[in-house]
């Protein structure tokens, strides 16, 4: 499949959340690639949620393999799974400190398990991210640095969040990662209750403290 | 000038190929769509006229540069950072001839002023891919080349940099490496200049090195001598990286665009020493009657007239016009002005005058114009409900009307 159909796929899915999607791995996935990784595709079951409440989004920040197969698995329950990976590749033969390019095989299956699955356009989304982002270190000084952060501007306002009902966000993470609790200390400031899960317990209240530099 | 839509039933096809085609990675802000739905659609007079305009203002810019260069105690009023101004010795090597400049001036339509600006993007414009592709696309989906064409922005800085760059030469194309939407405006032009011959490396500023004034790249698996470097990291952030290996982007002899020459006309205070630019037969009339008055932010406090704009800033950010702003921001921005003056500038409002498109919606417009080595060379613009063009204004299609 190329780029621009696997896109579409995971965009006419994506509802009332679908501009959300971040372009940047599926323009990769027409480049070629060399020492590809075996992945093992396979649907997690879900522990800490089991089925879709109207008024709850998700934020996985797992790494990007097990996000995307846990997003194709809450698109199950009826979350709409809205990736918004937005790291870049090396020049090819060029050492990396983050395999961003790992999650482009994932998308297309991901696309084709996403065909089977019926998605109403207002469902509450499930938002995709990479915890492998934030891998920084360099070796050398000659290593390409492809780490990225998400920002406030990568999800919607807590404006956008209300209008659809949203009053809380489950994050589900092994943990609260610095550049996702600044943008969820502004949900939090804006009446959005947070909640955070490792997989395997119930979703439970956190306090976001504010950054301090 | 005027607004045309791209129907409903074609707009997401046309989002689809700007994104997969035309290097339009990222189409969304927080709450807002970046790609308009609309296509700006320019006169030949008008166009005609805005080339005059550019090209006067970048023959002002180009020769008040070159004096400063000559002439560094007059830069001392433009409270560049300490780190930038050090260095700036090291520039009386700089030759115009064998580097490439391009600039990018922002032209704003106004209710009682005729075009004004706002500033030049002298520095590291973007906006690339935007005022090269998009254009095209645009005219495609509508069916509109008998009647309309467009300026390809990419075409004529491939062509300049193919004149000063070694043929089939290595360009290294330094930017912030973990940011995707810096990635995209060095992908567009690197992966046009591979189909002129070159050869496109992409890296951070510190992939750089410099022995005796000339450019080696120590990216991993790419370590080679460069012939070319393509700088979107901007002078004020290379700065802060550390170790100190920056220095030598100051005194290269490898083509360089741009060259940090660009950091004069860069900071929004380069007016304030007009005055003492014209008392050494710099010409700056044009600048003079399309930028809005500027002062020192003690001149114009709390005087409503002004707004206030960072010497630093990109891309409309702190821009203190309050109608634009929401009240934190507002109050923020105030807080930051008392506490860093030197930072900051004030300027005299002007009223843009907004389009409106053909489904009654009015839309502010920004016009940025290109030059490339002096000459006019294409249009990025955006459009926004709200006067002040931010990263939550609509990226559009500039195209020019054939005269019938």
């Amino acid at each position: 499949m190329k780029a621009k159909e696997v896109y579409k796929i995971w965009y006419e899915k994506g509802g009332i959340w679908k501009g959300w999607i971040r372009p940047v791995p599926f323009i990769g996935i027409d480049t070629p690639k060399e020492n590809l990784e075996i992945i093992d595709y396979n649907i997690p079951k879900i522990k800490y949620i089991n089925k879709m409440f109207r008024d709850t989004a998700i934020i996985i920040d797992e790494s990007g393999v097990d996000s995307i197969e846990e997003g194709i698995a809450l698109a199950s329950l009826g979350y709409i799974p809205i990736p918004i990976f937005n790291g870049t590749n090396p020049s090819i033969h060029s050492k990396a400190t983050t395999n961003n390019s790992i999650i482009e095989p994932l998308l297309i299956w991901g696309a084709l398990k996403l065909k089977e699955i019926k998605l109403n356009k207002d469902n509450p989304p499930v938002f995709l991210l990479d915890s492998n982002r934030l891998h920084r270190y360099k070796i050398t000084s000659s290593i390409f640095d492809n780490s990225w952060d998400v920002y406030p501007q990568d999800l919607p306002t807590h404006h956008y969040f209300k209008k659809n009902n949203i009053t809380k966000i489950i994050v589900r993470s092994n943990q609260l990662n610095k550049d996702l609790k600044k943008i969820l200390y502004q949900y939090q400031k804006n009446k959005i209750d947070i909640l955070f899960t490792n997989g395997y317990e119930e979703p439970k209240k956190v306090k976001i403290k504010k950054y301090r530099k | 000038m005027k607004l045309i839509s791209i129907p409903k039933d074609q707009y997401e096809e046309y989002r689809l190929n700007a994104i997969f085609d035309c290097y339009k990675w990222d189409p969304q802000f927080l709450d807002h769509n970046t790609l308009a739905k609309y296509i700006l659609v320019l006169k030949e007079s008008e166009y005609q006229e805005l080339v005059h305009l550019t090209e006067a203002l970048d023959r002002e810019t180009l020769k008040a540069e070159e004096f400063l260069n000559c002439n560094l105690k007059y830069a001392r009023k433009l409270a560049l950072p300490k780190k930038i101004y050090h260095e700036l010795k090291k520039m009386k090597n700089y030759d115009s001839k064998k580097h490439i400049r391009l600039m990018r001036y922002d032209f704003h339509p106004t209710r009682d002023q005729g075009w004004m600006i706002s500033e030049v993007n002298s520095d590291v414009p973007g906006g690339f891919a935007e005022a090269s592709l998009l254009p095209l696309l645009a005219i495609k989906t509508l069916r509109l080349n008998n009647h309309c064409y467009s300026i390809n922005f990419g075409e004529i800085l491939a062509k300049a940099i193919s004149k000063k760059v070694k043929k089939n030469g290595v360009i290294m194309f330094v930017h912030c490496t973990s940011y995707s939407d810096d990635r995209q405006v060095m992908q567009c032009i690197g992966d046009l200049m591979e189909t002129y011959g070159f050869k496109s490396i992409y890296g951070a500023c510190d992939h750089v090195k410099f022995i005796n004034k000339e450019a080696f790249s120590i990216l991993d698996g790419y370590e080679t001598k460069i012939d070319g470097i393509f700088r979107f990291t901007p002078l004020e952030w290379l700065i802060d990286v550390k170790p100190k290996t920056w220095s030598g982007y100051f005194d290269t002899i490898t083509p360089s665009c741009n060259h940090p020459i660009a950091i004069f006309a860069q900071t929004k205070r380069f007016p304030l020493i007009w005055d003492l630019l014209e008392k050494n037969n710099i010409n700056l009339e044009n600048w003079k009657r399309l930028l809005p008055e500027t002062v020192e932010v003690k001149k114009a406090t709390e005087n409503e007239e002004y707004i206030y704009k960072p010497a630093c800033g990109r891309v409309g950010e702190k821009i203190s016009i309050r109608e634009a702003c929401d009240e934190d921001e507002y109050k923020s921005i105030l807080k930051d002005v008392k506490r860093h003056p030197k930072k900051y500038l004030a300027q005299k409002k002007f009223h843009s005058k907004p389009l409106k498109s053909p489904d009654g919606k009015y839309f502010h417009v920004c016009i940025g114009s290109y030059t490339v080595e002096g000459k006019q060379a294409g249009f990025y613009a955006r459009i926004s409900e709200k006067p002040r063009i931010d990263s939550n204004a609509a990226d559009i299609p500039v195209i020019i009307e054939r005269n019938k």
